[in-house]
């Protein structure tokens, strides 16, 4: 019964003489996460290559299906747009895990809290003094010019000054292996039910590896973010009443909403179950109507709102904006934060650290090109077929140019859009993204990743330990976008160096 | 609770409970087809489950030609365009399951979502072809399974409620509809009564009451006077009408209970009417007219759900927008 809808996907059985998984691994000029050396894995790699290595690839094939089916069966799934018939999806786990030992992660954890900290301050700033844009440490331009700024929030007292409840900071490593930013996501990321998913899948199928590390924890999230949404909430001397707003089962990140919902023992609700009346938020129930105190929404701004924003948004709840600004409902995230993310901004984040922490940043940027300043402008037109081109404000790996891999006619269609609208673009360097040994049906293959940690700004900023190792798939590629036909991998952060047997 | 995580918890309920009475009427036809008793008569036998709902025949003429036992299986079990099909059940019980899944147990939802990929998915047309009696015990099972999974897993709170409330009405409706049909076709001149004894026979069998009926009091004779009383009007097997109406009473007594103000609602009144209509029922009048009957019982099961739903669900609230899915799709696209 089980075979009848196992997914498959385009894997070879090999018969006879069970073959080895790493045969024929090949490093390639990228960072490899768990070899140094053709067969030399690193210190924390060491125990799972030596467990992996002695499995034969028919044995981890099976595992691999069970935990395909698992997903399957589950519906942890996603919706591909692009899909006309609204397909869902599996949402591609592989099972061999990446690891970040002890040492590392602090570093990388200090880093994360450091930018989430001086984004929120930006925010912040932008909303009320404005100093750094008078000061011209970041040009005006790039807030007040963009989708992201919203005037309606100028002034308004949002609880602990805190905007960026939630963000997911995207990191790759380069050559060296040195982590740097990619992109930071503050609006709505996802991505985070399926490091909780993974996780209990990882527990289910590979037992013995697991047994083998100390991996700290991810599970206690769903309750640390609704600690973090508690405390947004107006002071009523009782239990908040927290939704989770959904735009509803054809976003592709329902599956998402719904689970942190769950996790969260908190109602999960749509635009239409929601009503403003009497200047607070309610949501419509069996037994009449009852007052929300926080949501967390995981609509964007311009959806949230008809009356504040786009009128024809079917999905968002009149007069939302207006309670907000009353203090009459809490928000996760404020509204207005677009502009700590748009790929202009990013560009000026470390300045960004200095300029409000006085800190040195711990984590490094991707050199940017921004196509709105002459000289670097020539510099992309010129270099267009060595350049990555992003649009400022899209995201999810759309409306991107990955030039080296680009065609003549893609480019100089970048060429001229790049042209018409210098500061919707910035450029940047095409960077080999780190690769990880993945799963390829008969045997190990290098694949490139990227890591999404995801950093709650309650009380104090926490991180994460692990997030999401998003994984490109088809040999070669670096788009690890899930809407691109990337997977995703458990990420184990050790509570050691993960050399000793614990 | 939510009005609409009501009225989903409702509705999926009553979608599951749709594919497994119609696994069991398709599958009773089925295995009568295989006795001798109908053999020359495919038409008589499979045309009723197309009237079963009124908008169902010109549905199934528009896209079939004739009648014939595979088409109206066919049409019955995986016709996306028959709102009635098991295929159909099974994808709205899902779409609402989908749509409330933090208000489901886990387990619930594993159990609709695998009923679903194995009884829709691509191999599920030939595991069909190759043994359609496996298939339809598969989505009878497929629905216990989850009554009992909802059983063991799920607070008894008003959700609960709510999905009684939807099972019951439906199974109830269900059994008048079966009653219905094949009454017509037993009264008008067929067969002779060995006839008649096997197809009452196969009616008790689609409504699993066959072992039921033998072990009650009326079970000396199997003629339509006792085996209609028994599925109408016995008060303790949980497929009976009577029976289904008083859990369907049970359960809109607690969904009310703790707002009195609303314990003489139109709900109440509607569903109460029926309930003493079918306690007080003379079974002799009930013969007299058996359709007329049947059809008010429906009419009444319809007016209950019309009034629950304007009462504790959306009714007229919900927004006139037809863009809703689109803009889910755009609405966060950005940060995947």
């Amino acid at each position: 019964m089980a075979g009848d809808f196992l997914y498959t996907s385009a894997m070879s059985h090999t018969a006879g003489r069970p073959t080895a998984l790493f045969d024929g691994y090949r490093i390639g000029a990228a960072f490899d996460e768990m070899f140094s050396a053709p067969m030399r894995p690193r210190p924390h790699y060491k125990r799972l290559h030596e467990h992996l290595a002695g499995m034969a690839t028919s044995e981890f094939h099976q595992r691999q299906q069970a935990a395909d089916l698992a997903y399957l069966r589950q519906g942890i799934t996603f919706n591909d747009y692009r899909d006309e018939l609204g397909l869902e999806r599996p949402f591609p786990v592989d099972l061999v895990p990446r690891i970040i030992d002890a040492q590392e992660w602090s570093r990388l954890e200090a880093g994360l809290k450091q930018r989430v900290h001086a984004l929120n301050l930006f925010v912040h700033d932008v909303y009320h003094e404005q100093r750094i844009l008078r000061q011209s440490v970041v040009p005006l331009d790039l807030v007040f010019g963009t989708a992201g700024y919203r005037p309606e929030l100028r002034g308004i007292k949002v609880p602990n000054d805190v905007y960026l409840h939630i963000s997911g900071i995207d990191l790759i490593r380069d050559t060296d292996g040195s982590y740097t930013v990619l992109e930071d996501n503050v609006r709505c990321p996802s991505g985070v039910s399926y490091v909780l998913e993974n996780r209990r899948v990882m527990k289910h199928v590979l037992p013995n590896v697991f047994d083998q590390y100390d991996v700290r924890p991810v599970n206690d999230y769903p309750q640390r973010l609704r600690e973090v949404l508690d405390d947004i909430a107006p002071k009523r001397g009782r239990e908040p009443v927290i939704v989770v707003l959904t735009p509803g089962i054809n976003n592709s990140a329902y599956f998402e909403h719904s689970f942190l919902a769950g996790q969260m023992g908190v109602q999960l609700v749509e635009g239409q179950d929601l009503v403003v009346d009497g200047g607070l938020v309610h949501m419509r129930t069996t037994r009449g109507l009852r007052r929300v105190d926080v949501i967390y929404r995981r609509i964007d701004d311009d959806f949230l709102d008809p009356v504040s924003f786009r009128a024809d948004s079917a999905l968002g709840v009149a007069g939302l904006v207006g309670v907000f600004r009353l203090g009459g409902v809490g928000l996760a995230n404020g509204i207005g934060v677009g502009v700590a993310d748009n790929k202009a901004v990013y560009h000026y984040v470390p300045a960004m650290i200095k300029y409000y922490l006085g800190e040195e940043p711990i984590l490094a940027n991707v050199p940017t090109y921004m196509a709105g300043s002459i000289d670097d402008r020539a510099y992309i037109l010129e270099h267009l077929a060595e350049l990555v081109v992003k649009a400022v404000d899209q995201s999810g790996g759309y409306g991107m140019l990955i030039g080296p891999h680009a065609t003549s006619a893609e480019r100089s269609e970048f060429r001229e859009r790049i042209r018409c609208n210098p500061h919707g673009y910035i450029a940047q360097p095409t960077i080999q993204l780190s690769t990880h040994p993945t799963f390829v049906g008969d045997g190990m293959a290098g694949r490139h990743v990227d890591l999404r940690p995801f950093v709650l700004y309650g009380r104090d900023i926490t991180v994460l330990p692990g997030g999401l190792t998003r994984v490109a798939l088809r040999s070669g590629s670096l788009v690890v976008n899930s809407s691109q036909g990337g997977g995703s991998k458990d990420t184990w952060v050790l509570a050691g160096d993960g050399t000793s047997q614990c | 609770m939510l009005s609409r995580v009501a009225e989903s918890l409702l509705w999926m309920s009553r979608y599951v409970e749709r594919a497994e009475n119609m696994a069991r009427i398709i599958d009773v036809n089925f295995r009568l087809m295989l006795d001798a008793g109908v053999s020359g008569n495919h038409t008589a036998a499979w045309e009723p489950l197309v009237d079963l709902a009124p908008q169902t025949r010109m549905q199934f003429n528009e896209i079939y030609p004739e009648i014939t036992p595979d088409t109206v299986m066919q049409f019955m079990t995986f016709d996306a365009r028959n709102p009635n099909s098991i295929a159909t059940a099974l994808r709205n019980a899902r779409k609402n399951a989908q749509g409330i899944r933090e208000s489901i147990s886990r387990e619930m939802w594993e159990q609709i979502n695998s009923m679903y990929l194995q009884l829709t998915g691509s191999g599920a047309f030939a595991s069909w072809e190759a043994d359609p009696y496996e298939f339809y015990r598969q989505v009878q099972f497929g629905s216990l399974q989850f009554q009992g999974t909802t059983d063991a897993t799920m607070t008894r709170d008003d959700g609960w409620h709510f999905i009684q409330l939807g099972k019951c009405l439906e199974r109830a409706d269900s059994v008048t509809r079966i009653l219905d049909i094949k009454y017509r076709l037993l009264v008008s001149p067929m067969g002779g009564d060995s006839v008649d004894a096997v197809q009452w026979i196969a009616v008790l069998k689609s409504c699993s009451a066959y072992e039921a009926f033998r072990r009650s009091q009326d079970s000396a004779r199997i003629e339509s006077r006792g085996v209609a009383r028994f599925l109408l009007l016995n008060p303790a097997f949980p497929r009976s009408v009577m029976f289904c109406i008083d859990e369907a009473w049970n359960a809109l007594k607690e969904i009310a209970g703790n707002q009195s103000r609303r314990s003489d609602s139109a709900a109440d009144r509607s569903l109460g009417l029926l309930r003493a209509q079918l306690e007080f029922a003379n079974i002799d009048d009930v013969l007299a007219d058996m359709h007329g009957f049947l059809d008010g019982v429906q009419q009444q099961i319809n007016r209950v759900g019309d009034n629950v739903h304007r009462l504790y669900l959306y009714g007229q609230l919900r927004p006139a927008f037809s863009n809703l899915a689109a803009q889910a799709a755009q609405a966060a696209v950005d940060q995947q």
